[in-house]
């Protein structure tokens, strides 16, 4: 550890360091959310209706995604939270690694409600020996832990951060999404939403920072980065073609599910700044109408759902006081303006 | 008519200049932008459905000339994906050419071209 050559200073959130991280810190602190907000029981009975082939993808889905959750909260968002330049890109890289350690737990969760004792063993005991999903974790993870810094180094680690979070999550997010657009499964569906959504922040923020590591490199680190890039993107493809087949050869929605993640390697690369990697291609539409379904309100103090947005807060003044309880409590003070409803309460 | 983009990715500034190669008209800015003729406005969308301040800030002065608007977006917020097209749609009475995913695909530019040619022969009528 060297020591500090310059005096710590502290965050200005005057001053940022740049035009857009208190921007997306404050859209993160505004869609918080916590998965025991939304209540699974109304699944746990539609669970019991899915055949075996359905509940077995549904819940190995999701257990791989558990991981890969947190392997971003425990790995990657430390990675960069240590790389990054600046308190505010620290705070909001900090901030998203505790989004994904409360994804992961929302997974758990999940398999808590949905399975007995030793379902939930097995599901967690095949996370640990799944070829191609721990595959993705290793080639992921040897992108954190490779100790080059530089510019390119550092670009590479923030693109891995963004395969997983916008397109290597998506063989995952299919079969919720999909169950969801059929009415089934709709509770959980609404956690997948808030998690995809929470996911699309991510990729677009880091994708920004590697947009910006990739402007500072020069041309032939730039060549050199994009054919890293395209090599690195078809190896974790045909990585995620065998695990999706091994997935979903049961349901039947292989091709539907590699479709999709060709679709979302093609929003990568939008947020990147690099051409897309595939041909335009459609999403089926039942993900689509899960992706689509208003979800439901279900605590009335704090909004949350999958239209979720974090109630407002203002601080209590004189005038709230006098519209609460509109006996005169001061004689002396001039009569306030009250609306209607609380008109009548007076004359209750 | 001019293309004005606002961008913070860089995916709207794509999408303007694929209608361009396809259609010849002029791309600008939204920062070096100062319209005395009609435009299309591309923006973004921020999250779950916010117009960028730059964007409102520039509409705040410039709305005269605006002449219809097209978004780009995340498909994952569902009904709020592009929304801030539909808020600039409706505070400022100009259709919404396109609701584009991110850079857009081919039937995105070429929808927003259709959209420029028929807007220029109706005007040169």
């Amino acid at each position: 550890m060297q020591p500090h050559t310059d005096p710590f200073s502290a965050t200005n959130w005057s001053e940022p360091e740049d035009g857009f991280s208190t921007t997306f810190y404050e859209k993160y602190t505004s869609q918080l959310w916590f998965p025991e907000e939304i209540p699974l029981s109304n699944d746990a009975i539609v669970w019991k209706s899915l055949s075996d082939a359905e509940r077995w993808t549904y819940i190995h889905a999701s257990a791989g995604l558990n991981a890969l959750d947190t392997l971003q909260g425990e790995v990657g968002m430390p990675a960069l939270r240590h790389l990054v330049d600046g308190h505010i890109r620290k705070a909001t890289i900090q901030f998203q690694g505790m989004m994904e350690d409360i994804h992961a737990k929302s997974y758990s969760l999940m398999n808590k409600t949905f399975l007995t004792t030793s379902e939930e063993r097995e599901v967690f005991e095949w996370v640990r020996t799944q070829p191609q999903l721990q595959n993705k974790i290793s080639i992921i993870m040897g992108i954190y832990n490779d100790p080059d810094v530089s510019n390119l180094g550092l670009w590479k680690k923030m693109v891995v951060s963004c395969m997983l979070e916008t397109a290597l999550f998506y063989s995952g997010f299919f079969y919720p999404l999909y169950l969801a657009g059929q009415g089934r499964m709709v509770s959980a569906g609404e956690i997948f939403n808030l998690i995809i959504m929470d996911e699309a922040v991510h990729g677009v923020y880091v994708a920004l920072l590697a947009q910006e590591k990739f402007a500072e490199m020069n041309e032939a680190e730039q060549a050199y980065a994009l054919a890293w890039y395209e090599d690195t993107l078809m190896r974790l493809y045909r990585n995620e073609l065998a695990y999706t087949e091994m997935l979903y050869a049961e349901v039947g929605l292989v091709d539907e599910v590699k479709k999709f993640i060709r679709y979302n390697f093609n929003v990568l690369a939008d947020n990147l700044g690099v051409e897309r990697s595939f041909e335009d291609e459609e999403i089926n539409p039942i993900v689509r109408n899960g992706i689509k379904a208003k979800g439901t309100t279900h605590d009335f103090f704090s909004a949350k759902g999958n239209s979720y947005s974090k109630i407002a807060v203002e601080a209590l003044t004189e005038e709230d006081m006098d519209d609460i309880w509109p006996e005169p409590r001061r004689v002396t003070r001039k009569e306030p303006a009250r609306t209607p409803l609380l008109e009548a309460l007076a004359h209750d | 008519m001019q293309l004005i983009f606002d961008t913070l990715t860089g995916n709207t500034r794509r999408f303007a200049h694929k209608v361009a190669d396809l259609t010849g008209v002029e791309v600008v800015a939204l920062a070096d932008a100062d319209p005395r003729a009609p435009y299309l406005l591309l923006t973004y969308t921020f999250g779950s459905g916010a117009v960028p301040e730059s964007t409102a800030a520039f509409l705040g002065q410039h709305s005269h000339w605006l002449r219809g608007v097209v978004s780009s977006g995340s498909y994952h917020w569902g009904e709020s994906f592009g929304r801030a097209g539909d808020v600039i749609s409706a505070q400022y009475r100009v259709p919404y050419v396109a609701r584009v995913n991110k850079s857009g695909n081919a039937e995105d530019v070429r929808r927003v071209a259709d959209w420029l040619q028929t807007h220029a022969a109706n005007a040169a009528d």
